[in-house]
This record gives structure tokens, sequence and C-alpha cells, in this order.
């Protein structure tokens, strides 16, 4: 077949990335962050990840807001 | 003596910080960099450099980029090395300028360098990252950052967006949360590698509120000097490098530890 890889089209491969490469990605750095919680003897250090991505999250959506306004200009 | 507290990987004590703590850093970083100009404004000058090298190269090569970016990151925290060197002096009431931030370049103690390799291959895997996740679902091949920045800023989906903003708050909380206070740490005690990264998760873990504070400070502070290109960098540089001394000093129970040089 015309434009695939290893039987695979595009499409799948994206498909196949988007589900089992981030979503195992995302489980590895779960697994480092609860190690590193317990190995530091942070009481709160899972408080501090989740409060951290979701400032994380805000500020690139703000950035994006603002990127988008520079870039329309 | 020392021996017991050398031998264990086991974090050291840490102490609770309120949410004012953070901008007394501030105030404090602001105070040993009047104090000390000259030296700031040269330290705040390289990072700068490194900025535009950084940005050359990306504009330039747009695969040469991780490279460009390792490189800087590597020498970020052996840089800062002299802006705590700096405070450090100050606080004992003692003077201090470029010569004496020079002198503690020159000693470069190795857990420094250690630290600076890690921070590049996190760093590296990130831009790898980012670059991977982009590339699977940019609908079309992206020439060059601008038509990157354009794709990112306007065009990706929502999904894609809220799963960076995921993996990427991790990737630097978890960063943020080991790097806090470990190079001071390791520069003024003699601390083991993985025993000064503890120490600093511990101190974040204990603390996340007004931690969470402090790296928005720096995440703003950055920000902005990136989006003055770079010239913000020449006084960012110099406050957050002398208030990371401070924040070490409020956060770290060290007193057991001997002294890396007297």
């Amino acid at each position: 077949m015309e434009g695939t890889v290893f039987g695979l089209t595009e499409q799948r491969i994206a498909e196949l990335g988007l589900t089992w490469g981030v979503g195992g990605f995302i489980l590895l750095m779960l697994v480092i962050i609860w190690n590193l919680a317990r190995e530091s003897k942070a009481g709160r250090f899972g408080t501090f990840i989740l409060f951290f991505v979701l400032a994380f999250g805000i500020l690139g959506f703000v950035m994006k807001s603002v990127l988008q306004w520079l870039l329309k200009l | 003596m020392s021996a017991p507290i050398l031998a264990t990987d086991a974090p050291l004590p840490v102490r609770h910080v309120t949410l004012a703590q953070p901008w007394r850093w501030l105030a404090a970083g602001w105070r040993d960099f009047t104090r000390s100009p000259l030296a700031g404004l040269v330290h705040g000058g390289f990072v700068a450099l490194g900025g535009w090298v950084v940005l050359f190269f990306s504009l330039r090569y747009g695969w040469l980029a991780p490279g460009a970016f390792s490189g800087f990151v590597i020498l970020g925290p052996i840089l800062a090395t002299g802006l705590y060197e700096i405070s450090r002096l100050l606080n004992r009431g003692e003077s201090a300028g470029l010569r004496q931030a020079v002198a503690a370049w020159r000693r470069g103690t190795a857990p420094l360098v250690w630290l600076g390799l890690l921070l590049a291959a996190l760093g590296t895997l990130w831009v790898l990252a980012s670059a991977l996740l982009f590339t699977l679902f940019a609908p079309a091949p992206l020439r060059g950052p601008l038509e990157f920045l354009r794709y990112a800023a306007v065009e990706q989906g929502e999904l894609l967006f809220t799963l960076w903003a995921i993996l990427g708050g991790m990737g630097v909380a978890v960063v943020f949360s080991l790097t806090a206070v470990s190079p001071p740490l390791l520069l003024g005690r003699r601390v083991g590698f993985r025993q000064a990264l503890l120490t600093s998760a511990r101190a974040v873990g204990e603390n996340p509120i007004p931690m969470l504070l402090w790296a928005i400070i720096i995440l703003v502070a950055t920000s902005a000097s990136i989006a003055t290109a770079m010239l913000g960098f020449f006084v960012t540089v110099p406050v957050l490098g002398h208030a990371s001394w401070h924040a070490y000093r409020d956060l770290v129970d060290a007193e057991g530890v001997p002294l890396r040089q007297p």
C-alpha cells in the first residue's frame, strides 16, 4: 500500500501515538512523581504537582491567547 | 563525625514557609543585585547571549535547536553558582563582586556539572517529546518556527493542547521540585547528589502553595524576559539567582551538614 509504514496508515499511527504513546508517557510521569513523593518524605508533594499542572495549563492558555492575538495582527 | 550524614540519601530537614516568603526572597534578591550590580549584569548577559544563540539556531537550523537548548541548560546551574556565592558572602557581611563569582565558577563543583547534565538530558527529552507530539498531529509538515508557532497557537485542537499542558506541566513540576533549592545546597554543603535532589523535592512537597507561587513568579519572569528579546534576562537572572539562595536558606535546615569550603 502507498503511504503506509509497517502496514499502518499515517492516521492509524497518529491514533496509536495519541492513545498508547501519550498515555504511557503520562503514566510514566505519574510513577516518577509517586516515587519521588515517597522517597523525599514530603507530605503534600502530590498537592504541589496537581496545582502546578493546573497553573501551567492556565498560563499556557493565556500565552496561547496572546499568541493568537499577535499572529492575527 | 559527618560520616553518618554523608553515608545516607535521606533528605535533610526542611522548614515551613508562608505565602509572603517568596516576595521576601525577591526583595532580598533585588537588594543583593543592587549591592553587586556589575556581577549581576554579567550573569544576566551570559543568559541573554545563550537565549540569542538558541533563537538563532532554531530560526536557522530547526534540527539544531534541541542541542543548542541543552547546551544552554547545562550552563545554567553552573552560571548561577556565581550569584549564590555573592549572596552567601554578602549575607556574611563581606563584600563580593565579579572576582568572587569567577572564583566560584572555577572551583566548579562536580555535582553541579552532574546537575547540569541531568537538566540537559531532561530538556532534550522535553524538546523531542514536544516535537514528536506536534509532528504526529500536525496536518501538514511544519516548516520553520513561525509556522510551528502559528499552528501551536491557532490551529491545534483543544485535546492536543490539554495533553501537552498535562505532560509538560508534570515534567516542569518535577524538574522545578528537584532543582528549586538543590544547586545552592550542593555548592554550600557536603551533600550527595541524590540527597540534594530529594531535599529539594521535600522542601517543595512540604510547602506546596508558597512554592507554587515561587514557580509562577519564575515562569512569568522568564516568559517576560524572552518576550523582550532576552533583554529582560539582564535583570531577572541576577534577581532570581540571588533570590534562590535566600529561598534555600529559608527552606533547608543544613546546619547538621559540614560546609563544602569553610
